[in-house]
């Protein structure tokens, strides 16, 4: 590994070390509890309290840990089988070992975080119990605005990097930078690539969740269940988002640095893709926005049923 | 809707849940074509045993309230003319009970029935 890679891995190791033992405390778990109960507009009943402080806060502790094994097995596999990047080159390949202890980390705190969920899901009321008379689905927790942007995302990231490969292969590119190593081998490239695994991974865990049993002894048990469930679906279809965005931003970084295109039409070109991104970005936020997106799933299952609200 | 099983009730879990899922799709507020959680879904949920579910599911499905279609599960039927005799003699068995219970005789109330029709 080189040392830029070692050092990345030192500063993210602190970091999710240091957050793991933050989200265990009793004050982050409070206080995480209180945020959810004011965005869900949910009580939080005196006999759940405890439990649902767990089950608020158990995911974040998951997540930090499992990105912290996931990114010690990444270091331990660069370090041991994965040559260093070939720096002679003028434009430095994607470095495997940063690729690898990255894929890691993000699967390790995805798979915690999931199983997490899960398992607390999986308690027990005694006394009465509730139950929907429907199954919910993946659409009564996340809104079609967000469940479609990740794959919209995604595959406009693939049909990027298929032009760029089409443009450089009949020379239309102008950028002797791209012409020397493969598309398919970029930074822009890898980030497509952890997207596409996002999709296929998150789609997989999400049937997970959803097929889980949700054991409620009331009403409002039932209404938080439904909420955190909402939390950890939304997480696994924002992800390829995140990855796809990173991917769309690398590959244009990618083509301009070193093309030979006419300065201006590039500058608005880059201007045109700008205002695209951003007008984009305002009208997802806006439509995701938290008052509508955390109430979503209250909106779909909660309707006509009376609920104790704060 | 919320379905609701009470271990402190006397009436068993079976006819708890039989009960509330008649009342739903009497109700309406189960509409025809609605796909209703698995057997061991069910079960899982409401902490009570996966027999106890199915029989109910059995029940409701010989009365023509639900279809099960195999793997793709159970759903609430859609109610067809041949049904309504079965409603019908239903409700014609619960108003001979409450006459009974009113000490009523027959002719009242047959007179009964005959002005209830007449007036609608």
């Amino acid at each position: 590994m080189t040392r830029f890679t070692w050092t990345m891995y030192i500063v993210l190791a602190v970091g999710l070390a240091a957050g793991t033992v933050v989200t265990i405390t009793r004050w982050f778990r409070r206080r995480i509890l209180a945020d959810y109960a004011r965005r869900f507009d949910l009580e939080v009943p005196e006999e759940l309290e405890s439990r649902l402080r767990r089950r608020a806060g158990a995911p974040f502790t998951a997540t930090c840990l499992g990105g912290l094994v996931g990114l010690t097995a990444g270091a331990v596999i660069s370090a041991l089988v994965i040559p260093p990047p070939d720096y002679s080159r003028q434009v430095p390949p994607v470095d495997p070992s940063t690729a690898v202890m990255i894929v890691t980390a993000l699967s390790g705190g995805v798979i915690f975080q999931v199983v997490t969920a899960v398992a607390l899901a999986l308690h027990r009321p005694t006394g009465r119990r509730v139950a929907r008379s429907t199954t919910p689905r993946l659409s009564d927790y996340v809104s079609g605005v967000e469940r479609s942007a990740g794959w919209i995302v995604v595959c406009a990231a693939v049909i990027l990097l298929v032009s760029i490969a089409v443009a450089e292969r009949s020379g239309a590119l102008h950028n002797p930078v791209i012409e020397e190593e493969s598309v398919f081998g970029s930074m822009g490239a890898f980030f497509a690539y952890v997207s596409i695994g996002g999709l296929i991974v998150g789609s997989l865990l999400s049937r997970v969740v959803l097929h889980g049993p949700q054991p409620a002894g009331s009403s409002t048990e039932l209404a938080w269940d439904d909420a955190l469930r909402a939390q950890t679906l939304r997480g696994l279809v924002g992800l390829p988002l995140t990855w796809g965005i990173y991917s769309l931003l690398q590959s244009f970084a990618e083509i301009m640095i070193g093309s030979t295109w006419h300065p201006r039409a590039l500058a608005y070109l880059f201007v045109v893709m700008a205002l695209a991104a951003c007008a984009a970005t305002v009208g997802y936020l806006y439509s995701t926005r938290r008052s509508v997106s955390d109430r979503y799933f209250r909106r779909r299952l909660w309707s006509t049923e009376k609920l104790a609200a704060r | 809707m919320i379905l609701t099983i009470d271990p402190d009730d006397r009436t068993a879990p079976y006819e708890q849940l039989r009960q509330q899922l008649i009342t739903a799709i009497s109700s309406g507020e189960l509409a025809p074509g609605t796909k209703l959680p698995t057997v061991r879904r069910l079960a899982a949920d409401l902490g009570i045993a996966p027999n106890t579910v199915a029989r109910t599911y059995l029940e409701l499905d010989r009365e023509g309230l639900i279809e099960t279609r195999g793997r793709q599960g159970s759903f609430v039927a859609r109610r067809e003319q041949a049904q309504q005799p079965d409603e019908a003699r239903r409700a014609a068995d619960a108003y001979a009970q409450l006459i009974r219970r009113l000490n009523l005789d027959d002719t009242t109330a047959l007179g009964l029935i005959r002005s209830a029709l007449g007036g609608s």
